[in-house]
């Protein structure tokens, strides 16, 4: 027995409205770590903030209607590139400011410049925080693939395999990068006894 | 590696994933609040509906130009990276640019391409 217009109308409407429910699930789910994930890459909240929701929507325009399971990799993809993005443009003004003012001042990585994101006033600070900025600022110096590499894989918990897909890489160069990331974690982390 | 040292990483990323956790717990109401704007863009965007996953949503003539554009500035980069670097530069962040600028990811054609290729191998390993 066919459906009639009508039935397959408020079928889709319903399966749509399903849909945008499972996509807020989804994006609230993950919005937080995500943010955290392109303040490390951006070295700052405001970008951060610009990359997540860019990723949201790009998400939303393209792939909302993908099986849910397949939100998580597709997002994560999404969010990288766009990190990569800002990498790749925040390199390339660099190279002209070097070449322009002849680079003296401009050499050092650009992100010192650029404000903390967790700023600490000018109340005395606690071991706790003391550790979270140090941590914070470990992470943010590390090279943008060992960074992606250890976050998606330690903190997101995927794969090698998801995380490769992720970061546009192959598996052995997500190992190679989390290797790096991990030996420079220890060194750093452990001279400030954590 | 040793099992003590394998112990130890263990204990360094439980401690660190617990800090991760504990910063996204706390993150300010204002910063919340504009997640949950973008989010609600985002759910704005779906509920139109814009364009269906097979469909491209510009013609491919439309990203000539622009992946043109885009070959020139990694090209120009990459010689300026190469004509004005010295040694004793941070060599793993120069590195780092150089892949990063030579990846060519704007392309939203190879971003689908790789995860469509990507998702067989997953399924079948897993």
């Amino acid at each position: 027995m066919g459906l009639r217009a009508r039935d397959l109308c408020r079928y889709a409407t319903e399966t749509h409205a399903l849909d945008t429910q499972a996509l807020d699930r989804f994006l609230a789910g993950v919005e937080r770590r995500a943010l955290r994930i392109a303040e490390f890459g951006a070295g700052n909240r405001e970008d951060a903030l610009d990359i997540v929701q860019d990723a949201m929507l790009k998400l939303a325009e393209r792939y909302a209607d993908r099986p849910e399971p397949e939100w998580g990799p597709l997002f994560h993809r999404i969010l990288q590139s766009r990190i990569a993005d800002f990498h790749r443009r925040e390199a390339v003004r660099r190279r002209w400011r070097v070449w322009f003012r002849g680079g003296d001042e401009e050499r050092g990585d650009p992100l010192e410049n650029q404000p903390a994101p967790a700023a600490v006033g000018p109340e005395r600070r606690s071991d706790a925080d003391t550790m979270a900025e140090t941590l914070e600022q470990v992470l943010t110096d590390l090279p943008l693939r060992q960074q992606q590499a250890f976050l998606l894989r330690t903190w997101e918990g995927m794969s090698v395999a998801e995380t490769a897909a992720a970061m546009g890489c192959s598996e052995g160069s997500v190992k190679t990068h989390l290797s790096r990331a991990m030996h420079v974690l220890r060194e750093q982390l452990e001279e400030h006894r954590w | 590696m040793s099992n003590a040292s394998l112990d130890d990483d263990a204990q360094l990323v439980e401690g660190i994933r617990r800090r991760l956790d504990e910063d996204v717990a706390g993150l300010d109401s204002a910063t919340l609040s504009r997640l949950k704007q973008a989010r609600q863009m985002a759910l704005a965007v779906a509920a139109r509906g814009q364009h269906p996953w097979w469909q491209p949503s510009r013609p491919v003539g439309d990203w000539l130009v622009p992946a043109g554009a885009f070959a020139s500035v990694v090209a120009t980069a990459v010689a300026l990276t190469l004509m004005v670097s010295e040694p004793g530069n941070n060599v793993a962040r120069e590195v780092d640019d150089l892949e990063l600028l030579t990846a060519g990811e704007e392309l939203e054609l190879y971003e689908n391409l790789e995860f469509y290729l990507w998702l067989p191998d997953r399924e079948q390993t897993g």
